[in-house]
């Protein structure tokens, strides 16, 4: 199992996590020549960018701990950039979602931090 | 010279501060200061008050993302413009005057008339009639001159792949002007051009 299927079971729980939490999917995988953000998605006036995480239970350390501030402020440049080709103002949240799975990829435990940077 | 007006304030909200205080400001940056060749060119944009468009210095950014951005500048900014002194006016003037000629133009150009002005270095431009501000750093610390320096550097490399259409022996398409090896070779071996600038150390 690599990087990226792991990646992609992760986003599948939180896409399906949002969608029943009423938000509407904007993008999943927003790719652009300056870098991604996993999950962009929309309830009312909110846009929420989403950086999922994914980690083994065995891996080290804690899955938050790989979202340093360099990271944090790709996705803020990310978002500035998504935003500008939208119309209308909209209020923003920096959402970090993190999952563990146990060692037959199945989700050990996950948590939905809002407003996280 | 250079004000030390905003030092009390972190440096990284030095735009906003200013924002506050001035409607349009025009943050001005250059390109082609180090080259061995071509033009100086400068840049100027007028951004809407607390912008939020993704901008960086120019450096820190691909070619390709350079002229990403360039578009969205072209689209979002309140104006744009540039400006550049002639490989003449370098030899003439000395690079750093040549860099203000630049700069004033592009600010002369601006279609709309700045309340103020942020300049990227520590020195301001001489004569210039608005009232100006020197920001070291300022391509990293102001959208606005984060943006000038993308709109400078874009039209910069642009016109340097059109005259290696002219000159095709130097390979400017490659280091548009700049002192890489490669160029240093070149003119070793076949001499300067018209474009060298030739009172440059290297040439």
């Amino acid at each position: 199992m690599n990087k990226r299927n792991l990646g992609n079971i992760g986003e599948e729980f939180a896409l399906e996590y949002f969608k029943r939490n009423g938000f509407e999917i904007y993008e999943r995988n927003y790719r652009t020549r300056f870098g991604e953000i996993d999950l962009i998605a929309k309830k009312r006036n909110l846009i929420i960018f989403v950086e999922v995480k994914t980690r083994k239970s065995l891996d080290f350390g804690e899955p938050i701990e790989a979202i340093d501030k360099r990271k944090q402020q790709k996705i803020k440049f990310l978002a500035n950039f998504y935003l500008s080709k939208l119309k209308g103002s909209y209020q923003i949240r920096f959402d970090v979602f993190l999952i563990v799975l146990d060692k037959n990829n199945k989700i050990l435990s996950w948590e939905h931090i809002p407003n996280a940077f | 010279m250079a004000t030390t007006k905003n030092s009390n304030c972190s440096l990284k909200d030095i735009e906003l501060q200013l924002w506050q205080k001035y409607k349009i400001i025009a943050g001005v940056d250059e390109a082609g200061r180090g080259a061995l060749a071509g033009p100086v060119f400068a840049g100027a944009v007028i951004l809407p008050p607390f912008s939020n468009l993704p901008l960086k210095d120019s450096k820190l950014l691909s070619p390709k993302e350079r002229i990403e951005l360039f578009f969205l500048i072209k689209e979002k900014a309140i104006s744009w413009s540039y400006g550049y002194a002639l490989v003449e006016e370098i030899e003439k003037f000395g690079i750093l005057n040549a860099v203000f000629l630049a700069m004033k133009r592009a600010i002369l150009n601006l279609k709309i008339k700045p309340d103020y002005v942020i300049v990227d270095g520590n020195k301001t431009i001489p004569d210039l009639p608005f009232p100006q501000e020197a920001i070291v750093k300022g391509d990293r610390l102001c959208k606005s001159i984060s943006g000038a320096s993308i709109v400078a550097k874009v039209l910069r490399d642009k016109f340097m792949e059109e005259i290696d259409e002219k000159y095709p022996i130097y390979g400017f398409k490659k280091h548009k002007g700049y002192p890489t090896k490669e160029h240093r070779k070149n003119i070793i071996c076949f001499g300067p051009s018209d474009i060298h600038r030739k009172t440059f150390k290297l040439i």
